[in-house]
């Protein structure tokens, strides 16, 4: 058998793909090349942080990621928004962060309401970039005299534990401020401007030494080098790479700090502009001073031995835990709502009714600090439902006044049975307030069934492939609000207003859709999976003769 | 007498068809009537039909338990069996119908090989037509036609114009349906492998209901192209006899896609019956014997005006 | 003679012009299906607000702006994780650079995305407009915890542009593993948005 002229073939072929080669046009998205060629080549890890793998700075490049921007971040409106920034220096692989105390923990220096929610820590990704924002950490050991503190970094900024033992942080070696000399050259890193300025460095030399009340000569170092506000908690190296002190506001502690720039950057009061009634973040003036590092000494041995730190100067040592000790719950007033998710308070109850989806705990509170931590933990039967004690949430509604707490179960109402509710605040999480209300008519707690009687059904089922039977998972189905079928859908242009529920088929092809349907009320069911036509059926309705939990095979075919 | 040489072998010719000379014994093949053609079709096509009887109520009645290999393995035997159902009815027909087993095998595999290593990858990961062509009616008929149909169609076409086509072997217009056929079994067989195998073994009753259609479908369409390409080889064509009869294959292929995906999605309904396969493998035997009976019908005239002509 | 040499009339100019037009015809067949292929990719309706207007892909599932969000689209038919793009009005003060608005982007995102990454981060032009580029990864939190559902790796492509009082953010999210073949999409998408 003969192949001639195949060549016609490959021509054409050939043909087809250099036409759609030049369908290819130019890139559209172009980085921007870097203004100035860098002096030293930097280690271009893709992810910030973990580049030395728990391994000592050694070159500029090092040490740049071992410093670290911190914002102290503040619960305005539900969001965390920055209100200051500083630096820090990390000292082991193990997140453990040397800063200043009026950077970790301004109350520690007289400014209580300056005390943040929480401390973010950026890391640096790319010098010329900003510093990613990674981790919360909490303050371990602060002394308010020294303006020094030790923070260590406790979870990522979704709110997940870590590990400190995973974390294998570049770090900077401690080294020893008593064997500096004048004329000595210093390095300093820091991020000098709050909201994403990259890191800077600055050099100077030792110009002297000033002494302090109960510090000896050597307390602070004086340098010729012009660090700016933000560097304040930052890392001072010597040449040799190891961390040397802390440079620090020079009007630390006893004098009035001066504030001379006051600059607005967020919007704060969420009214959509950022203008001067959002609250501006105070950048300080110029540093000159760095606290040597030895006297962070006991600070660092009594977080690594994880024993309290007593400052030997009298200042405030122990890490501020929100919560005066003073808090208060009243008593419990049980509340009915509007229903599921949407929870809002009607009128007080003595007793939820069967089927109820969801239920609230009103009570009145005093001596609360906002960013405290608060628990609730809910029993039904004597079995714990529901509870936050492994994971306290931060208070955030005000210091004194009303609230309420709400327990919800859209999907199969809340179970039945005697409920025991107890809320939990403070540092040590206290027990506060307790009680008690019973849902429906029983005493046990019985597995959520579907209410008989109610006139509704639960669907649930399958999507599988009409010729290989196998199941087709992601496949997504909606339900329409009744009354409207796929066309009118269509020129809704497919608003999600218009889906009454929805679910995605598993791994094996199964759903449940979440929210009942009612009997003789015509639906629309929609099916969407990739790489088959949409299928839907408008109008489908139950009656009373379907069970009440309805199952349904649904076959697509390519 | 002018020196005529026979269009087929090169010998001396003495008969004319139309505008071509042949030498007398393949004027005698030229002018055979192939009636049993025609019944090797029907039969094939209620073999087909019944083959997947016997699988669908084996499924049902034994239910058997496969590991997930051997649920591959059966799956795979089964994409197998349209071929050889047709290759063994084609065997049977041997005494009658010379063409050499070789030959026919040979266009087979071509088939299968081009199948595999062209025409999928084309439709499957260039053009990706299972996301866009679904989008509307229109997109789904054009989308079917010009894109599928005519990867489909041409892949067939080129693995009998450039191979068999040239042999005198291909001495007679039935030749073309019979290894265009042979061609699109090949394409056909190696869809079946690849369903089986992308799915991950398949459910045994239902997907042969579905290997069957894709059979019998190809096997109809690549019978369009094999006829215009008998005709070609043996009387004076224009230019546009060719293109013509491909895109009639390639038109024929998108509308049978389109018209099987409307028949068997009902849509859904709360008896959840919203497939029914078996619509499909009616459309697609009717679609067999229509176009095979059509074909031959045509061929079988247009001998008989040839020789009429004489 | 054998019966296997070839008659030179199998050579005639019309059976090679028959070929080639076979050719022609299927090429062009495959052109018109590709052109095809193309609109119905690219089919868009256009949306307006707030002085932003873009073109959005026809029959994506649009959730209802709140917020800071303008826009959220999400594709029902991809696999997976629904490709989804929004777009995010940020105010900002009048001499703001756009590193302030980076970190609060990512602050903010560290905080609402579960396992959120920065892949990278840099500054490019879009379309010879200037922007900014962060590029990230996260984990979708599966909110139907009873089926077992292996839950998603998402990638994520956020472009912020500076535009005087606010900072408009469009933002890319796409399983990760549909994130090349759905980029060009959204560069599209990119390309369509004014303000």
């Amino acid at each position: 058998m003969k192949l001639h002229k195949m060549y016609h073939i490959w021509i054409g072929f050939t043909v087809l793909a250099l036409s759609i080669l030049a369908c290819i046009g130019p890139t559209p998205v172009q980085p921007v090349p870097t203004q100035a060629p860098q002096a030293q080549p930097t280690q271009n890890t893709q992810n910030p942080g973990p580049s030395n793998n728990g391994q000592p700075a050694t070159s500029r490049a090092d040490l740049i990621k071992a410093t670290v921007q911190i914002y102290g971040l503040f619960d305005i409106n539900g969001k965390l928004t920055p209100k200051y920034s500083g630096s820090g220096t990390i000292l082991s692989s193990t997140g453990m962060i040397l800063t200043n105390a009026h950077v970790a923990s301004p109350a520690s220096q007289g400014e209580t309401d300056m005390e943040p929610d929480a401390l973010a820590i950026a890391l640096v990704d790319k010098e010329d970039q900003p510093p990613v924002f990674l981790y919360f950490a909490k303050v371990k050991a602060v002394d308010g005299y020294l303006d020094m503190a030790v923070i260590q970094i406790t979870s990522t900024l979704d709110g997940v534990n870590v590990d400190p033992n995973s974390l294998n942080l570049p770090y900077v070696q401690v080294g020893n401020s008593d064997s500096l000399h004048v004329a000595d050259h210093i390095n300093i890193f820091g991020f000098p401007g709050i909201g994403g300025s990259t890191i800077t460095y600055t050099d100077g030399s030792v110009s002297g030494f000033t002494p302090e009340e109960s510090l000896g000569d050597r307390a602070w170092i004086k340098t010729d080098a012009g660090i700016a506000g933000g560097n304040s908690g930052g890392l001072a190296a010597n040449d040799a790479g190891f961390i040397i002190g802390i440079p620090t506001l020079a009007s630390a502690g006893t004098d009035v700090k001066k504030i001379t720039d006051c600059r607005v950057v967020q919007d704060t009061n969420g009214d959509g502009v950022v203008d001067d009634k959002d609250m501006c973040i105070p950048i300080g003036e110029f540093i000159n001073a760095i606290r040597p590092v030895n006297f962070a000494l006991p600070l660092i041995k009594a977080v690594q031995s994880g024993q309290a730190y007593t400052s030997p100067y009298g200042g405030p040592s122990q890490p501020i835990s929100k919560g005066s000790g003073g808090e208060t719950f009243g008593t419990i007033t049980w509340y009915s709502t509007t229903g599921g998710s949407d929870c809002k308070v009607q009128d007080p109850i003595s007793a939820y009714p069967s089927g109820t989806t969801s239920m609230a705990a009103a009570f009145s509170f005093s001596g609360m600090t906002n960013g405290e931590p608060w628990a609730e933990k809910w029993t039904v039967g004597g079995q714990e439902l529901y509870s936050t004690m492994s994971n306290p949430v931060q208070w955030s509604s005000g210091s004194q006044g009303n609230t309420y707490t709400c327990l919800f179960n859209s999907q199969s109402g809340m179970p039945e049975g005697n409920y025991h509710i107890e809320l939990y605040a403070g540092q040590d999480l206290k027990l506060l307030t307790q009680s008690d209300v019973v849902v429906g008519g029983g005493s046990n707690p019985v597995p959520s069934q579907p209410s008989s009687g109610q006139g509704v059904v639960t669907v649930s089922g399958q999507v599988l492939d009409g010729d290989s039977m196998n199941p087709i998972p992601g496949a997504q189905i909606f339900i329409l609000n009744p009354g409207i079928n796929f066309a009118q859908w269509k020129t809704d242009q497919f608003a999600n207003a218009d889906i009454f529920t929805f679910a995605t088929a598993d791994n094996q092809g199964n759903f449940q859709l979440p929210d009942k349907l009612a009997l003789n009320v015509g639906y629309t069911i929609i099916i969407y999976a990739e790489g088959y036509k949409v299928t839907y059926g408008d109008n489908l309705s139950w009656t009373s003769q379907d069970p009440v939990n309805f199952q349904m095979t649904v076959k697509l075919s390519k | 007498m002018p020196d005529q040489v026979c269009c087929v072998c090169g010998d001396p010719a003495s008969s004319k068809i139309g505008e071509r000379w042949f030498c007398e014994k393949h004027y005698q093949s030229a002018t055979r009537e192939r009636t049993h053609t025609w019944r090797s079709s029907i039969l094939l096509v209620v073999g087909l039909v019944v083959f997947v009887g016997i699988v669908y109520g084996l499924d049902l009645l034994i239910k058997p338990a496969f590991t997930p290999t051997e649920l591959i393995l059966a799956g795979l035997l089964l994409a197998l069996v349209p071929a050889f159902i047709w290759m063994a009815f084609f065997y049977l027909q041997d005494r009658l119908e010379p063409e050499p087993k070789g030959y026919i095998l040979g266009v087979f595999l071509l088939g299968a090989i081009l199948a595999s290593a062209v025409g999928i990858p084309l439709v499957d990961n260039l053009f990706h037509v299972s996301n866009w062509i679904y989008a509307d009616t229109a997109t789904t008929i054009l989308g079917s036609i010009l894109v599928v149909g005519f990867i489909q169609e041409f892949l067939k076409y080129a693995v009998v114009r450039y191979s068999i086509y040239l042999s005198a072997e291909f001495d007679e217009a039935t030749d073309g349906v019979i290894y265009a056929t042979a061609a699109g079994l090949g394409y056909a067989t190696v869809l079946n492998l690849q369903y089986v195998i992308a799915n991950g073994g398949v459910a045994l009753g239902s997907s042969v209901i579905r290997m069957v259609v894709v059979a019998l479908a190809q096997a109809s369409f690549a019978g369009i192209t094999g006829y215009f390409l008998g005709r070609a080889k043996f009387e004076h064509k224009p230019w546009w006899w060719m293109p013509i009869g491909i895109s009639l294959a390639a038109v024929c292929n998108g509308l049978f896609n389109w018209l099987r995906g409307l028949l068997v999605q009902r849509g859904i309904s709360l008896t959840g019956a919203s497939t029914n396969p078996w619509l499909g493998l009616v459309l697609a035997a009717i679609v067999a014997l229509i176009s095979m009976g059509l074909i031959l019908w045509l061929i079988r005239r247009n001998i008989h005006t040839a020789l009429a002509e004489k | 003679m054998s019966a296997t040499t070839l008659p030179s009339k199998n050579n005639s100019l019309g059976q090679r012009f028959a070929d080639w037009a076979v050719i022609v015809v299927t090429l062009v067949g495959l052109l018109a299906g590709w052109l095809i292929k193309n609109s119905v990719e690219n089919r868009s309706i256009p949306f307006t607000n707030s002085g932003i207007s873009a073109q959005i892909p026809q029959g994506w599932l649009m959730t209802s702006a709140q917020g800071n969000e303008i826009l959220h689209v999400t594709d029902p038919l991809s696999s997976g994780f629904g490709t989804t793009y929004t777009i995010e009005i940020m105010p900002v003060a009048s001499e703001a650079t756009v590193d302030q608005v980076v970190t609060q982007l990512t602050l903010q995102r560290g905080q609402t995305l579960t396992a959120y990454r920065v892949l990278e981060q840099q500054k490019v032009t879009v379309f010879g407009r200037a922007a900014y580029e962060i590029g990230y990864v996260y984990v979708e939190s599966n909110p139907n915890l009873t089926h077992n559902q292996i839950p998603n790796i998402v990638r994520g492509l956020d472009y912020i542009f500076l535009n005087g009082d606010h900072a408009i953010v469009a933002a890319y999210w796409v399983d990760e593993k549909a994130f090349d073949s759905d980029l060009g999409r959204f560069h599209r998408f990119l390309n369509s948005l004014k303000f």
